[in-house]
Formats: structure tokens, sequence, C-alpha cells
């Protein structure tokens, strides 16, 4: 049984390069492109020539490189390198005139974004950003239900998630452990994910913080929670309460409280949604995922990658800066600037 | 006279933390943490425990890390690629084993190495079969151990840890979505013994050993007296507020049981050649990848060829057929688990309590990941 997104009408094979070739590139990237049939990859690069020649050999992709100036031309680019690596990288991939899909988040700061943005605009090239939850099926129907305002009108919203990255296998030299390259902690390495959420079913056109507060270590940030609202299109305001924490367990999904009830969606897609309606007796309704073998994530990876090749061949209607997530990245930026932070060291 | 100091090895890890946790409380000696990386070592620093960053892969830093300790506990392994594991667990074992010499090393295996379905005919204590790649890694582990003990002089107890159940750990999240699936039924209405132990009772093992003269030895660790997965169910249904899991009836449970035995009974040629067969009937709708048996044969295969490279192309193709349009594979399923017999071998003697020792801890835990406002509210208090 087929994944469930349509590929483009229009068969013109899209040459693709990658920059980047860690772990989410091997595993996820690469198996979804590799399965779009009218993509094909030119080339991987990577700043280790070896990583980058093993994954060509692997993929049977024609070039590995080291350096991206060394790289032939291509229609876009994957660039899959550490968040704080790669404003450098995307001014070189726009002078080359080749449209880019990052990772998430788009850009280490909202004037990184905003000046990212206004580069590929100026020279007319399409820009996306790896936020793949939004093509989960269960991240979908919640926007249809939050649209068609079935349950009222949108009350508050509290997300939640614990940052259970994958420790095992990493030691000092991941890039993970280098607050720079990764951004500095969880808010931006899985906040981003959760917030960006919170946005697409919802709708939001703004966010602002009242209250942010972060634990850090060592220069990390590993838990940041904040309160304050979104502004929605019909200008109402909704409260929303935030917390990504990389240290203790927290309810992983997003709650969205409307007049007449509330939707719950999981972190994890195999877990779909929940309904909650508000009556006498609260009645809570499953809403399960068709069809179960659907669900994994590299589905998700290959819709993104669908809709973002569509995007290159009819680029009317793409909105930049809700696709690469602007006002995820003011979030962030917003929490950075209103943080009460708290350092803790232990003796050891 | 001065107190022991024990180090946990992997103690951002579900038993490491919860061990340091414990030990940290104990007045009869101190207990610190060694983490391989920032963000492990923040999960254990932001409970105010003491942790130390070291390459646990790197004899010379490992023993740098634990010069001062008198005992280490390792509840870590290494999980990568099949292809990569095996030389890891390598690299590991002897940064352990040089950090330990002249010390006691506590190890923490599992009763996976027994394999998914523990089965009396086909199951032996000193040479057991597992039957799944973690299984391998935990087996391989204990035999480099145990070669490497001789060596550096150290004492290694070993332990095989059953399937360990609490706030905070995976079984127990296991159980829960279990006691929440529509359809779900408990084979023999969960009469078996469960090979289960609670994680109050695994430190009161644990603590038992750190205090008692150090042993080379293999020795099983469940609960004491061991439970049924009834009362496991139970405690995880209480402790959520839902009713009682249902029951599997008899003549089902049966010949579930049956066939799980055959199946285990069976050589991996049998399985292979089945499997094959599954395979055939269905094409050309499905192909290879998706024959449950797949996976573990390539991993098998891989942790054997270790070929890097082999490894990496094979992934390639498995993923590419993947995402063209396969079906997830079907999840082979945790049945079982529940089926299974009691461990072989002796285990360890200690004094055990009740399950219902953790319920509180449970819920506590149960409320913080089930319920997006209450748990928030109470957890930050700045809200």
């Amino acid at each position: 049984m087929g994944i469930v997104a349509h590929e483009p009408k229009d068969v013109r094979e899209v040459s693709i390069g990658v920059i980047g070739c860690g772990g989410v590139v091997e595993s996820l990237h690469l198996p979804a492109l590799a399965s779009i049939s009218e993509v094909k990859i030119r080339w991987v690069c990577d700043s280790s020539a070896d990583r980058a020649r093993s994954l060509a050999r692997a993929w049977g992709v024609g070039q590995a490189f080291e350096q991206i100036d060394d790289c032939s031309d291509v229609d876009a680019v994957l660039v899959a390198t550490p968040v704080g690596t790669r404003q450098a990288i995307l001014a070189k991939t726009t002078e080359r005139g080749w449209h880019a899909f990052c990772e998430k988040p788009f850009a280490i700061s909202a004037n990184e974004h905003r000046h990212m943005l206004e580069c590929g605009a100026r020279y007319g090239l399409i820009l996306g950003a790896g936020y793949m939850r939004r093509h989960h099926w269960a991240v979908k129907q919640a926007r249809d239900m939050m649209r068609s305002k079935v349950l009222g009108s949108l009350r508050e919203i509290t997300a939640s998630e614990s940052a259970q990255l994958e420790r095992t296998g990493l030691d000092l030299s991941s890039y993970r452990n280098n607050a720079r390259a990764s951004g500095g902690g969880v808010l931006v390495e899985t906040g981003c994910h959760l917030f960006d959420e919170v946005v697409f079913v919802s709708d939001a056109i703004r966010a602002d913080v009242r209250t942010c507060a972060q634990q850090v270590w060592n220069d990390y940030e590993v838990e940041t929670t904040a309160t304050g609202c979104i502004a929605l299109g019909s200008g109402e305001q909704v409260a929303l309460k935030f917390a990504v924490s990389g240290t203790r367990p927290v309810f992983a999904g997003i709650a969205f409280r409307c007049e007449w009830g509330e939707v719950r969606l999981r972190i994890d897609p195999a877990k779909g949604l929940e309904v909650f309606l508000k009556q006498a007796h609260p009645y809570r309704l499953e809403v399960p995922h068709p069809r179960p073998g659907q669900q994994h994530v590299l589905a998700a990876f290959r819709c993104e990658w669908l809709h973002f090749l569509e995007a290159i061949r009819t680029p009317r209607g793409w909105d930049v800066s809700r696709e690469t997530g602007l006002i995820t990245s003011d979030f962030i930026a917003q929490c950075g600037e209103m943080a009460k932070v708290s350092r803790f060291a232990v003796p050891v | 006279m001065k107190i022991p100091t024990v180090g946990i090895v992997g103690a951002a890890g579900q038993v490491g933390s919860a061990l340091l946790r414990s030990l940290n409380n104990d007045r009869e000696l101190a207990a610190v943490g060694i983490c391989r990386n920032n963000l492990s070592a923040a999960r254990v620093a932001c409970q105010g425990l003491r942790v130390r960053i070291a390459r646990t892969d790197d004899a010379v830093q490992l023993t740098e890390a634990t010069r001062d300790l008198d005992i280490l506990v390792n509840c870590a392994l290494p999980q990568y690629g099949p292809s990569r594991t095996c030389a890891a667990n390598q690299r590991f074992a002897e940064s352990l084993a040089a950090a330990c010499a002249g010390k006691h090393l506590v190890h923490l295996s599992s009763v996976a190495v027994y394999g998914t379905f523990i089965s009396d005919r086909k199951v032996f204590f000193d040479n057991p079969k597992p039957d799944s790649l973690y299984g391998r890694q935990k087996l391989q582990m204990e035999r480099l151990l145990r070669t490497l003990a001789k060596k550096h002089s150290m004492k290694c107890t070993i332990l095989r840890l059953g399937h360990v159940y609490g706030a905070e750990l995976r079984w127990s999240e296991i159980l829960f979505d279990l006691i929440r699936k529509d359809g779900f039924r408990l084979p023999f209405d969960g009469e078996l013994l469960s090979n289960a132990i609670g994680i109050t009772n695994l430190i009161a093992g644990i603590r038992k050993v750190l205090f008692t003269e150090p042993l080379e030895i293999t020795l099983n660790l469940t609960d004491a007296p061991q439970t049924s997965w009834r009362d496991i169910f139970d405690l995880h249904s209480h402790s959520t507020g839902s009713p009682a899991v249902e029951s599997l009836n008899t003549s089902e449970s049966e010949w579930r049981f049956r066939e799980l035995k055959k199946w285990a009974e069976s050589g991996m040629t049998a399985r292979v050649a089945r499997e094959t067969c599954v395979w055939g009937r269905h094409l050309p709708a499905s192909f290879i990848a998706s024959v449950p048996a797949f996976r573990p044969m390539l991993q098998w295969a891989l942790e054997r060829i270790r070929s890097e490279k082999l490894e990496a192309k094979l992934w390639a193709v498995y993923h590419k057929r993947f995402a063209s349009g396969m079906e997830a594979n079907p999840d082979p399923g945790i049945l079982p688990v529940f089926l299974s017999e009691p461990v072989p071998g002796p285990c360890l003697s200690y004094e055990g309590s009740s399950p219902a020792v953790d319920l509180g801890a449970l819920q506590d835990w149960h409320d913080a990941i089930s319920a997006p406002q209450a748990s928030m509210c109470g957890a930050i208090p700045q809200w």
C-alpha cells in the first residue's frame, strides 16, 4: 500500500544536491528523496570527505564533495548542517541560484531568518524548512478541526514536550554538545518543532511571549518554559503555555482548548488525536489514523519533499515566511530576550 | 571510616538515573553519575546529583574519571547499527575493565539474552540464545567482561535484569499503552510469572550486591517473590484509574502458547523457510523487506560480517523500498513476553517488596505525561 501523498504531475527531473551527511539525512531525507521518481540526487557534500564518500557509495550518488565550491550546479539543495552553520552555506547556495530546503529550524535567530529570506527573494529562489510534523496525518486533522470551529473558538493552547534527544552514541564531539552550532539547546532543537505545530494547527500569524524561564547547564539550554499569546488571522488572541524540557518528563503534545471541548495532539504520530467534548460528563473520543501503516516518520519526510518540489515547479502561492517558520524563529528569539535564566552547576 | 563511592555509568538512562537518585540518599555510600555528553549530564545535574563527563569507550579517560571511585555499576550499552555495535561493545568493555582494575564492577545485563519468548526447552542459563539485536549485544558484553575480568583482576557481578517497570521506564509506558488499547487481552488472565522487576526492587537488589563481598557470578534479578503479569497490569491500571485489563480466553491463550513454543523450537533455517513462503505468497504486493523476520535476520548477519559499507548499502536499499510505498513492518507483537516461562538459573536473593510500593511514583509520572494543564501547572511554579 502506497504512502498517501501524491507526486506532482509534471515529471521533469529535479536535480538535488545534499549538503551535510548526518544521521537524519542518511535515515530519512535520502530514502525519501530516492523514492521520488523524478528526483536525481547529483552529489552529497560534507566537511568529512570520508562520510560524504561512504554515503554516496551507499546511495549510488555519483559524486561526493568536501567543499560546496566544488559542487556542480543543481536545481535545489538540501541544507542539513547544524543550524549555527547555515547562514554562510545559504549565502553560497543562493549565489549559485539553487533553491534550498533547510533542516529545521531555518535559522539561528529571527534576524538571520529574515536576512536569509531576503537573499532568497533577491535571487527569486524557493526556500523551505523541514518542519515535517506538519505532514503528519493527525496534525492536519487537528488543523481542519480548528478551522472548522466545530468545537467553537480557540481559547488556550498548552504545548509541552520532553526533549528526549538521542543521547546514546553522542560524545562531546557531537554538534549537539556545541551550543553555537546546535543553536543553544532544546528550545531550538526540539521546541521549534513543537511551536511550529502550534502555529500550523491554529493558523497563528504572530506570537508574543510574556514570561519565559530557561535552565542552562554548561552553556546548553536544557529547559524553556514560556507563557504568552498567539494572534490569529481573525484578530483573536489565544493564551499560550509552552514548555520544552530535556530534564524531566512532561506531557508530550499540544492541547487546544476551545469553547466546547479540547483537541489533544500527541507528539507521537501513532497516537493520533484525542477530542474531549465538554458536556455534563466529559466525553473522550479517540481519532485513530485510518491507515496505521502509513504513520512512519518517513512518510512525513516524503510528503514535505513532494510539497517543496511542487513549489519549485509552481512557485505561486508559496508563502516563504510561513513555510520556513518565521513566527517560530521570532518566538525563539523572544524567549531568548525575555528569559530569566537559571544556570546550575553540580560539584563533581 | 570512609564510605564507599559508587560510580553509575550511564546515569542518565532509565535505570541509571533511578539508581543514582536512590543511592544519593543513602547514608552508607556516596554515588556519582558518569555520562558521556552534556545532554545526558544535564538530566542528572538538574536533579542536584553529582555527575562527571567522560568518554566511556576511552580507557584512559574513563579510568581518570573514576580513579577515586570504589565500585562501578554499568547501566550503559552502546547502541549503533549492528556492524558498529560489536566493535563499540569491545571498546566499551575494555575501557570498563581498565577502569575497574582491582575493583568491583556490577554489570547490568538483561533477560533479553534468553530470547523474547522464554521457553524451558530452549533456554539455557550458561549458554543462552538471544533472538534480538539487543539480547545479543547484552550477551556479548557479558562475555567480553567475563574474559577481561581475569586480565584486569576485576570482580565482575553480572545481573540479568527482568523487564523493569516503574515511573519513567519504557516498560511502564508500553503497559500504559496496552491498557488503553482496545482489544488487548492478557493471556491466561496474567497468571504466568512475569520475569519483571519493579524499580524499587531493582535498587534493593543492587544495594544488596554493593554491600556484600564482591562475587564473580551471574544472576537473574526479578521481583522477589516473582510477580505475575496480572499483578503488574493491575498496578498500572490502578495508577491510571483505568479498569483492569480483560483476559484472553484459555483456549486461545493455550493455542498461542503452543504456536510460540513451536516457533521457538524451530531452527533458524526453518524460520527462514517459513518467512520466505509468507513473502512469496504476498508477491508482488510486498517484498522481502516487509517480512517480519527480515530485519532481525539482516541485523544478525551484519553483526557477523561487520562491514559498515555493506550495512550502509543494505539500509539504503531497505529504506528506499520502504519509502517507495510499503507498509511499516508489522509489530512482531509483545505477546511472547506475556507467555514466557520463568527465567532459568539462579536469581539474586534479596528482600523484595510488593509492586504496590511503586504505585505513587507511577501515578505522579502518569499524571505528568498524560494531563497537559494539570501536570504543567504543578511542575512549573512560575505559571
